[in-house]
């Protein structure tokens, strides 16, 4: 059975996209057929990650719309079997978007993948709603800072009433949380909110934290989903959150601050 | 002897309801009195009530005061006043207690029905419309899950939550609040008018606390209470806000 999972956050800059693109190739990569897609319409980023931006010919508005088909929109990734990807419109805004079209486009899909990954935009509005209106579940991705924290909040009060399975009245979105851009230094510090702080505020299953990392950078600006590149740690820790996901039992790492030696002080600075 | 030590003369500003009668006699309108408000009960508990007779129609109909009071009284108003009438309902008020008051204690306001039992925040707060509300038919409520931000609860009666009030969330009720959690957002206990009421927490980490229509923001809360587990309740007019010990939540 095909699931749908939103990855939202409401605020802008938390690690969405990153996380989405990472996600679905790590899923990808673990053999399912996965099919991550961008509802940022008109602020399309997710090809960039993904690294397909010079591929993309019909997106998904056209796909609404019927102004052409699933297949042709469809973006094959060249490094992952598993993988696809469907870009967003650049060139229309998030009032296109209608919530009919959306659900006859993930129902085509449901049939032909395992996973259907919709990368939200930030904020409330339409493309946020399009983004988790269908959604299985759900990963809330979150940096541990309040403002996002409080954004978060609001975002798990409407995924309880504001999706297709909450008006229906069905089992909820099952929801996740993804601590992003995590600085052990900074929590020790106090300059951030610990992730224990972070899980007790939202109350939702937690999946793990990502470091705040130079390999997210480097893997944007290449086009390369963070997972593909698994030595290092921002890689290797979503793919724990990737496993935890699956329902393997991976122990939480990058959640203390390691002392560094003097020779790895000497020698990486 | 200075005289503060003899009394203090406070004020304390109080909600006062006004009911203004637009025609009938006493039987007629104690009958419709009898069937807005319902059974006696605490809705009104406590709340001063003035006679507006300002605009009624029939103004040579007598009123028998004595019988109107009566009632009044047994929903828990208190009937202390009349404003307009002629000579004859002035004397005749006069005779039940009631004094004459100015045009200042008569509320032109909205009506106040039993059903409509939502107490209106001391603050204004108009929600968006995805945000969802639920108000509770009647009576007690209790919400199982944390309240996220963006989220209202209300209830006429007592409020229960076995979680959570994160911030900006907002919890009211016509009786007592009690969070099993800790609240972050608003809770405002006690609608406009009922001062018995209170609010009790583990964590009090509020934006806005309230009861009866009196409020603290976060700002004008001792910091020494912040964290600890406390109760509000209202006293002398002020909140009174008692650390009742420290909470520690079980992780995982």
């Amino acid at each position: 059975m095909a699931k749908v999972i939103a990855v939202t956050s409401g605020k802008g800059g938390v690690g969405k996209t990153t996380t989405s693109a990472a996600f679905a190739a790590g899923l990808a990569k673990r053999g399912f057929k996965t099919v991550v897609i961008d509802f940022d319409v008109g602020l399309r980023n997710l090809d960039l990650i993904m690294g397909c931006e010079r591929r993309v010919v019909y997106d998904l508005l056209n796909v609404i719309h019927n102004e052409g088909s699933l297949n042709q929109a469809l973006i094959k990734d060249k490094r992952l079997e598993n993988l696809f990807i469907l870009p967003a419109s650049q060139t229309r805004d998030k009032d296109a978007l209608n919530l009919e079209g959306v659900e006859r486009v993930l129902n085509e899909l449901r049939e032909r993948f395992d996973y259907i990954i919709c990368d939200s935009p930030a904020g409330i509005e339409k493309g946020a709603i399009a983004a988790m209106y269908y959604a299985d579940e759900a990963l809330i991705v979150t940096n541990p800072e309040v403002s996002s924290v409080r954004d978060s909040d609001r975002i798990v009060g409407m995924l309880g009433s504001k999706t297709y399975r909450a008006e229906k009245e069905l089992e909820p979105v099952k929801e996740y949380l993804v601590l992003t851009r995590y600085d052990t230094r900074r929590v020790d510090t106090g300059e951030m909110l610990s992730a224990e702080d972070v899980q007790e505020i939202l109350a939702i299953p937690f999946l793990g934290v990502i470091p705040e990392s130079q390999a997210v950078l480097e893997a944007s600006n290449s086009g390369i989903p963070v997972t593909l590149d698994e030595e290092s740690d921002a890689g290797s820790a979503y793919m724990d959150v990737v496993d935890r996901f699956l329902g393997e039992d991976r122990p939480h790492r990058f959640m203390q601050t390691v002392k560094k030696g003097f020779f790895s002080r000497l020698f990486r600075g | 002897m200075n005289s503060n030590s003899i009394f203090e003369l406070k004020a304390r500003s109080h909600k006062v309801l006004s009911l203004r009668i637009l025609k009938g006699d006493t039987t007629t309108i104690l009958t419709h009195l009898r069937n807005h408000l319902g059974e006696p009960g605490g809705l009104f508990k406590d709340s001063l009530l003035v006679i507006d007779l300002s605009s009624l129609e029939t103004p040579r109909n007598a009123i028998n005061f004595e019988a109107l009071c009566g009632m009044l009284r047994e929903y828990g108003l208190i009937p202390f006043g009349i404003h307009g009438g002629n000579p004859k309902h002035v004397q005749d008020a006069a005779e039940a207690g009631l004094q004459p008051v100015p045009e200042a204690f008569v509320s032109s306001t909205q009506s106040v029905a039993p059903a409509q039992t939502e107490p209106q925040p001391p603050v204004a707060s108009t929600p968006a419309q995805d945000i969802p509300q639920e108000v509770a038919d009647s009576g007690n409520k209790t919400v199982a899950k944390t309240v996220h931000s963006g989220q209202r609860i209300v209830a006429a009666g007592d409020l229960t939550i076995l979680a959570a009030v994160n911030s900006g969330a907002e919890v009211i009720a016509g009786g007592s609040i009690h969070i099993y959690g800790a609240l972050r957002g608003r809770a405002l206990a006690g609608g406009t008018d009922n001062t018995e009421a209170s609010i009790f927490c583990l964590d009090l980490e509020p934006e806005l606390i309230a009861v009866a229509g009196e409020y603290l923001v976060n700002d004008e809360i001792n910091p020494e209470v912040f964290g600890a587990t406390a109760s509000i309740t209202l006293e002398g007019g002020e909140l009174n806000i008692t650390r009742l010990g420290e909470f520690s939540p079980v992780q995982g």
